[in-house]
């Protein structure tokens, strides 16, 4: 076993009376792609956001490949390749679908502070955001400002700015919320693609069952803050404590 | 065409700077000089307010800083032009290093409200501190030695000649505002304006670049006070009063925060709006506003913004020089 690229010792999260995380001991391997499911309220979104750095855990540790990063801000994580998108767009908007991109690019090019030399001199970083842009499927709105984009494409460029960062571990927030088929069968085709390329580890929470059973190597399930199921899809679909928890909850509701 | 628009501009300004200097009168040159002094000092400001989203009320401190500097150093050390300008910038950025570590960490009203505390302060310590700053009277006899360049010595005494030493620095307060608005950084500030949330996780320290912001606004804001202690031969408190502190605000306001230009249009009207209303009345502030009010909710995105939609012309916030990608 390869060590893993990241890992949470101990977590533990509270709002008020509400545990968000209780004591979580994950270990995410390099290479898989992990969806973490749950019904609503199960501590998904806090969870990315403790490891990403957008909320800090009352107690417990965050290891990202091997260094102590709980209190790390996050630009740093974000420099170290530990980046994630959003559920909701979030994404520059009145500028234009290539500088959004171009953003990131920069700054994991070390060249963000360069203040004397034109930004059109930058040629390593304009091509690396030209690529991200094709792969997300955006070249032909690469000069149109953002919030002129349609919702879709407003989505893979949420998921392009995540790319330019050069992340070896990828957080996707819901990333095919709001997306007509075609666009999501474009962006799970594109996770499936650079996660073959065996840069960037992702680890998706997502509602969609589909996209979870054809895109997830393992699925973690949470429940109230707990770990109540961890394994492939065969043995999370014949668990029967996550149909009574989590498909029960459905059938409920 | 828009390839040989700018330095046809910049040609166009520098020449007719360069007329006004020669065949203006006293007066004309005067306020010329005033004009790009303003302009100096509001073409840093809005890389703060325009390019990176954050209003400061605090930026009279850097232009005092400035001043103040300039004069100390004149009275202290040296009476070399140049050396005084280049200690009242080193006052102003550290000045504005200090106060911008701590303002940045906040961000809209509690960041102006930082600011414009800052700001205050500095007033009253320039205000009170009589030994060192002159208090009320300020410094005064701050004359205009000739600057001497190895073998050449240029003499600075008559306001036409500091004309163009005021001029030299507003050409090129005018290509590095440009030059760092097409940069990288400049990129990454307007990021910061667009969505200071998202910027971080693009790996970009948000404290760390909107101090840089912060600080090169203040530079900018240094040179103008200093060349406004040599213009005047004096430093007056009031030039770190809050008040003055609105001037960069409404200036960037009136020529278009989302333009280059802007700042520069913006104090040309503001600096002949105000000397032509107050030749007619004693309330000129009554008059002064109530065309502030027209200009501002008249043009939409400044005088240039709508000037530059109306002709027609790429309207974008970041105009960039295509070619970048394929």
């Amino acid at each position: 076993m390869s060590r893993p690229i990241l890992e949470t010792r101990a977590l533990r999260k509270a709002f008020g009376r509400v545990l968000v995380a209780n004591g979580l001991d994950l270990a995410f391997e390099e290479g898989a792609i992990t969806s973490v499911i749950g019904p609503n309220g199960a501590g998904k979104s806090t969870l990315i956001n403790m490891l990403s750095g957008l909320i800090a855990p009352d107690s417990g540790d965050i290891f990202f490949l091997g260094r102590q990063i709980t209190r790390l801000p996050i630009y740093r994580r974000v420099k170290m390749g530990l980046c994630r998108s959003f559920q909701v767009v979030n994404v520059f908007p009145e500028l234009t679908a290539f500088e959004n991109i171009e953003i990131p690019v920069l700054a994991a090019q070390g060249r963000a502070a360069r203040l004397l030399s034109p930004l059109s001199g930058e040629t390593p970083a304009g091509e690396e955001a030209s690529a991200i842009l094709s792969r997300v499927g955006l070249s032909h709105a690469a000069r149109s400002t953002a919030t002129t984009l349609s919702h879709g494409d407003q989505r893979l460029l949420e998921i392009g700015i995540a790319l330019g960062a050069r992340p070896r571990l990828l957080f996707l927030d819901e990333p095919t919320a709001g997306m007509n088929p075609v666009e999501r069968t474009k962006i799970l085709d594109g996770i499936k693609r650079i996660s073959a390329e065996g840069k960037t580890t992702f680890v998706i929470v997502e509602h969609d069952m589909d996209v979870v059973f054809s895109l997830s190597d393992r699925i973690i399930v949470l429940h109230h803050g707990d770990i109540i199921a961890d394994g492939t899809k065969d043995d999370i679909q014949s668990s029967s404590k996550v149909r009574e928890v989590y498909l029960g909850d459905e059938v409920e509701e | 065409m828009r390839r040989y628009a700018l330095p046809l501009i910049a040609c166009l300004i520098l020449a007719g700077l360069v007329l006004v200097g020669i065949l203006g009168s006293r007066f004309t040159v005067y306020i010329t000089m005033r004009v790009m002094i303003l302009a100096i000092f509001a073409l840093g400001y809005n890389l703060l307010l325009g390019r990176t989203g954050l209003l400061s009320f605090g930026h009279a401190a850097f232009f005092a800083g400035g001043s103040y500097g300039a004069a100390l150093f004149f009275i202290h050390v040296n009476r070399h032009p140049l050396l005084c300008i280049a200690a009242g910038i080193a006052l102003a950025i550290v000045l504005s290093v200090i106060i911008g570590f701590f303002c940045v960490r906040h961000t809209e009203i509690y960041f102006a409200m930082l600011t414009l505390a800052f700001g205050m302060m500095v007033f009253s310590l320039i205000w009170n501190m009589r030994e060192i700053t002159g208090g009320d009277d300020g410094l005064v006899g701050i004359a205009r030695a000739p600057i001497s360049l190895w073998l050449v010595s240029i003499s600075l005494a008559k306001p036409s000649h500091y004309y163009f030493l005021v001029m030299a620095f507003f050409m090129v307060s005018l290509a590095l505002v440009y030059v760092i608005r097409q940069s990288p950084l400049g990129l990454i500030l307007s990021g910061i304006r667009e969505n200071d949330k998202r910027i971080e996780f693009a790996g970009i320290s948000l404290k760390n670049y909107r101090l840089a912001a912060f600080v090169i606004s203040g530079g900018f804001a240094g040179l103008a006070g200093a060349l406004a202690t040599f213009l005047n031969s004096n430093t007056t408190p009031f030039s770190a009063h809050w008040t003055h502190s609105a001037e960069p605000v409404l200036v960037s306001l009136i020529g278009g925060l989302q333009t280059f230009m802007g700042p520069v249009v913006g104090s040309l009207i503001y600096v002949v709006l105000r000397e032509v209303i107050e030749r007619f009345t004693q309330n000129w502030m009554l008059w002064f506003g109530i065309i502030l009010l027209i200009i501002i909710m008249g043009f939409r995105g400044g005088v240039v913004g709508s000037m530059v939609s109306l002709l027609g012309l790429k309207n974008r916030p970041d105009e960039r020089s295509e070619g970048v990608s394929a």
